[in-house]
């Protein structure tokens, strides 16, 4: 008898491990890394995660709300989402590290954790905290990332994109100072482009980001800070362009330009380019056509119907 | 690995080579058959230096068009891996040389046909000798003008540039026409086409054969053969 309960409580406990641990098997806290802890989660979830904030503008000690949301993954377990400042697996990604102090967490209770987590996950959920910004001037980066079990496997997935943060006026800024080259604010384009980046910096850089409407699309370590952006994976419309530099000494800086991807208009060219060339062709071989019939009426008539 | 675009400036180099050649042979046999038909009131030596040559500039010029095409070709070959499609969709100069290219390679093809169809005879017929020559001097100057786009290309500028303003044709400037215009060019042009063809086999005019006897009631032209004896004077 005691055999069995034995193996009726091991089955129980290992059955229900992975759902139980949703990070660190715990429950909200305000000293999670972004690094895995006590429970990895490295499979990657088919959730999405996107964040936004009040204002991305802010003075030293402002306050802001920056929410996070979670769509797909695994309904029905325990979700648990995470607000760091990087998304390497490092110390210091807690919001505290880089000078945010959280007010509150979403958990609507008096903790100012920046990790919630919800045991009854409904497959979507918006996720808000409330910060002050850090006091020195600077750019500065938050990230999210959702964390969930689900059929034995502990799954995450990540907001690469995260919010940028400008805390001070730019001109007092510490970190890299970017600008981007091309395209330039506002400009119209089409197919495959080159964004160029300059970020002249006295301290060596440590990387440059490439980000499209928030999503990051390449990381470059080194010189030249360029991209090839095929545009034709984005929708016609208005996008804005992110360059986000970080130096050895971890000082962020970046410069972000808004641009109108107008394909429509390029393929209309396009075709209408085909078509000329295919018409003209036509009407070449058309006009030979009739002037060689002209000319060999007139030789016809002009030797009076000999053949 | 040699880069693609050099093997363009090559075939470009090709095209415009032989395209020149068969031009400038063509041109000479019309000077030498005008000396040649006037050839009572043209100094001896010029007609004697006519008669000995324009059947080998004939020839010549059919060669040289139909190297000229197939260089051409080539060049538009090698032009695609020169010109990735997004500088292709980005410059107009780009879109109007190809376009124009794609024109001079179909007229210059007008050249070959009318001369392969009718051979040496075409130059006893005044009309045909006439669109020949007329269909000769466009597509060079067709030719020429996709060289000065190139030009523009590669140095931003062409010595035909003071035609380009004299005339104001700018390079620069889409040669496109909308695509509902086009199709009724096309159609239009297709008619055209079909109608010729129509009278042609009306006419019985696919049976033609170009030779002195059959063309000489207005103008007495004779063929620029390879001989060396001055035709008798008539």
């Amino acid at each position: 008898m005691s055999l069995l309960l034995l193996l009726g409580a091991l089955t129980l406990v290992v059955g229900a491990a992975p759902v139980m641990t949703a990070y660190q098997g715990g429950v909200g806290s305000s000293y999670n890394e972004y690094d895995c802890g006590g429970s990895c989660h490295t499979k990657v979830s088919t959730a999405t995660v996107s964040m936004t904030a009040s204002n991305t503008t802010l003075t030293p000690g402002a306050s802001v709300t920056v929410s996070v949301t979670v769509t797909g993954g695994q309904a029905g377990s325990i979700m648990g989402v995470i607000l760091v400042t990087t998304l390497s697996p490092v110390p210091e990604s807690l919001p505290s590290a880089k000078g945010w102090t959280i007010i509150s967490d979403p958990s609507n209770s008096a903790s100012t954790f920046n990790y919630h987590e919800v045991s009854n996950y409904a497959g979507s959920g918006t996720y808000a905290w409330t910060l002050t910004a850090p006091q020195t001037n600077d750019a500065y980066q938050l990230y999210a990332r959702a964390m969930h079990g689900g059929g034995g496997q502990a799954f995450a997935a990540n907001c690469e994109a995260g919010i940028s943060f400008i805390v001070g006026t730019s001109g007092t800024l510490t970190g890299p100072v970017v600008a981007i080259i091309s395209p330039i604010a506002g400009e119209t384009v089409d197919g495959s482009i080159i964004v160029s980046a300059s970020i002249p910096s006295s301290v060596p850089l440590a990387y440059a980001v490439l980000r499209i409407d928030g999503v990051e699309r390449e990381n470059k370590t080194a010189t030249p800070f360029s991209w090839t952006l095929n545009t034709e994976e984005l929708s016609d419309g208005e996008h804005v362009i992110n360059v986000t530099a970080v130096d050895s000494g971890g000082h962020v800086g970046y410069k972000q330009v808004s641009f109108t991807v107008d394909n429509a208009a390029a393929n209309t060219l396009m075709l209408n380019w085909v078509w000329t060339m295919a018409a003209g062709s036509i009407a070449i071989i058309a006009i030979v056509s009739v002037m060689m019939v002209v000319a060999l009426l007139i030789r016809r008539r002009i030797a009076g119907g000999a053949k | 690995m040699i880069d693609m675009s050099a093997w363009h400036a090559l075939t470009a180099e090709l095209h415009a080579g032989f395209l020149t050649m068969s031009f400038v042979c063509i041109m000479a046999v019309a000077l030498a058959q005008i000396a040649v038909r006037l050839r009572r009131w043209m100094p001896k030596i010029l007609v004697s230096w006519a008669v000995k040559t324009r059947g080998y500039f004939e020839a010549a010029g059919l060669v040289g068009a139909v190297l000229g095409i197939l260089g051409l070709l080539l060049s538009a070959w090698t032009g695609m891996y020169a010109w990735p499609y997004d500088v292709l969709i980005n410059d107009p100069i780009v879109r109007n040389k190809i376009m124009l290219s794609a024109f001079a390679t179909v007229m210059w093809t007008g050249v070959v046909f009318i001369r392969s169809r009718f051979g040496r005879g075409l130059w006893t017929c005044s009309p045909m000798a006439a669109l020949y020559v007329a269909l000769t001097f466009v597509s060079f100057g067709l030719l020429g003008t996709t060289g000065s786009m190139g030009a523009h290309i590669t140095k931003g500028g062409s010595a035909m540039d003071p035609i380009w303003n004299f005339v104001g044709f700018e390079v620069t400037s889409d040669l496109i026409l909308n695509s509902n215009i086009a199709a009724l060019v096309a159609i239009v042009s297709m008619g055209a086409l079909v109608l010729s063809l129509f009278v042609a086999k009306r006419y019985d005019l696919f049976q033609v054969k170009l030779e002195a006897a059959t063309c000489q009631r207005l103008f007495k032209w004779d063929e620029p053969r390879i001989e060396y004896e001055m035709p008798a004077k008539k």
